[in-house]
């Protein structure tokens, strides 16, 4: 990913977590932050290029004085977390196939990997 | 008597012709050898080992504290020339594979022989450690590929062994020709090398040169040791400056290799003792 269009990114990013704070705190309750309470965090992520991929963030809170529920949505973007899986060897050769898959955003894609043990 | 003199002077000849035959294999099996010698280090610092060992084996913290410095004294420092140790290749350290249909002729008779004659890989900074490690070599970049790219921290890179170009399909697009580096230590890292070129030796062709950023990255996720990572270690100067400044602060982490005695039973600032120094080569 360039430069230039991971700084977009940021700034994007910032101006968003701005945004949603904002509205977010207009909705809200009179109490504050204090009172607040983290009921859940979902996450959610995309893929962006083999380096990294976009969280998308979603804290649910409560008031713990009236109850009012609310959202709060952050941004960020993190590695790939890689789960690699053996398919096998390829006949013939000293390869295996492996599928590496994001834990993360479940992006996928197939290896041929050397083998350094003779087959 | 007057033969006796002619066999005489035939025998000096074939002697003398025995030992120009002799110098000149000599010249040219040690050629290498002799060119690398005479080394150019004009207007360089080089950081050595002060008990005369060829590797560094210096903890990677040295060269990440410099590197993070450098921005104060660009005025000096033209550029920063680094290479790590060696890294084995194996099923317990780092493993290599390639996009699925990336790899062709993987069944030719030296695919084993060749593919799994790739040893080792080391992190570089310039193909200088490739040309001084392998012995007559040169090193070939792709089209739209050059060597500034191995100091690239956004993107990751690697010089093949041209050995094994055979086996890379040349049907995918440039961007799409690279290696995927992991480590057993950091399963869930993968470090995707473009392949920018390859090199060419009469020595072994057992080693690929990754990007150094890329090759630190790999070894971090992989929870490696760090304490012996940095083979070499060299800073070209721009001419005609004033070093001193830059002298300064080197001394704060390597001895003065003409004033060694200074050092002694001193620590530097990560408060080791002097194990390293510093020369300057001047011009």
């Amino acid at each position: 990913m360039k430069k230039t269009n991971k700084l977009v990114l940021c700034i994007l990013i910032i101006a968003l977590i701005t945004l949603s704070s904002i509205t977010a705190y207009a909705a809200m309750c009179s109490h504050g932050w204090e009172y607040w309470e983290v009921m859940d965090v979902d996450y959610d992520y995309e893929y962006i290029d083999s380096g990294v991929c976009y969280a998308t963030i979603t804290t649910y809170v409560e008031c713990k004085i009236c109850g009012t529920t609310g959202e709060l949505m952050s941004y960020g973007i993190n590695s790939h977390e890689w789960v690699r899986e053996d398919l096998g060897h390829i006949p013939g050769t000293n390869m295996h196939r492996f599928n590496n898959t994001c834990n993360n955003c479940g992006y996928s894609f197939i290896t041929e990997d050397f083998c350094s043990i003779p087959h | 008597m007057r033969k006796k003199i002619i066999v005489k002077k035939n025998l000096w000849i074939l002697v003398i012709c025995i030992i120009v035959v002799l110098v000149a294999t000599a010249l040219i099996v040690f050629r290498d050898d002799l060119i690398k010698q005479g080394n150019n280090y004009d207007n360089m610092i080089i950081i050595e080992r002060i008990d005369g060992q060829e590797s560094l084996r210096m903890p990677y913290k040295y060269l990440d504290k410099i590197l993070r410095d450098k921005s104060f004294y660009l005025e000096e420092i033209e550029s920063i020339s680094v290479s790590s140790v060696k890294f084995e290749i194996g099923e317990e350290s780092i493993g290599w594979g390639i996009d699925e249909g990336g790899l062709v002729n993987t069944e030719d008779k030296d695919a084993v022989e060749i593919l799994g004659g790739i040893k080792y890989c080391k992190g570089i900074t310039d193909i200088y450690a490739i040309i001084t490690e392998k012995k007559n070599s040169s090193v070939e970049f792709y089209e739209g590929y050059y060597a500034e790219m191995l100091i690239n921290n956004r993107e990751d890179y690697v010089i093949i062994p041209s050995s094994m170009s055979k086996f890379i399909n040349e049907d995918l697009a440039p961007e799409e020709k690279r290696m995927i580096l992991h480590h057993s230590g950091g399963p869930g890292y993968l470090g995707f090398c473009t392949i920018i070129g390859e090199y060419n030796t009469k020595d072994e062709y057992d080693t690929i040169y990754i990007s150094y950023p890329g090759m630190a990255n790999l070894i971090q996720a992989g929870n490696i040791d760090m304490s012996e990572y940095v083979d070499t270690f060299a800073i070209k100067l721009h001419e005609g400056k004033d070093y001193t400044k830059l002298i300064e602060y080197l001394n704060t982490y390597f001895a003065d290799a003409d004033s060694l005695e200074k050092y002694e039973g001193k620590t530097n600032r990560f408060d080791d003792p002097y194990i390293y120094q510093f020369v300057h080569y001047s011009k």
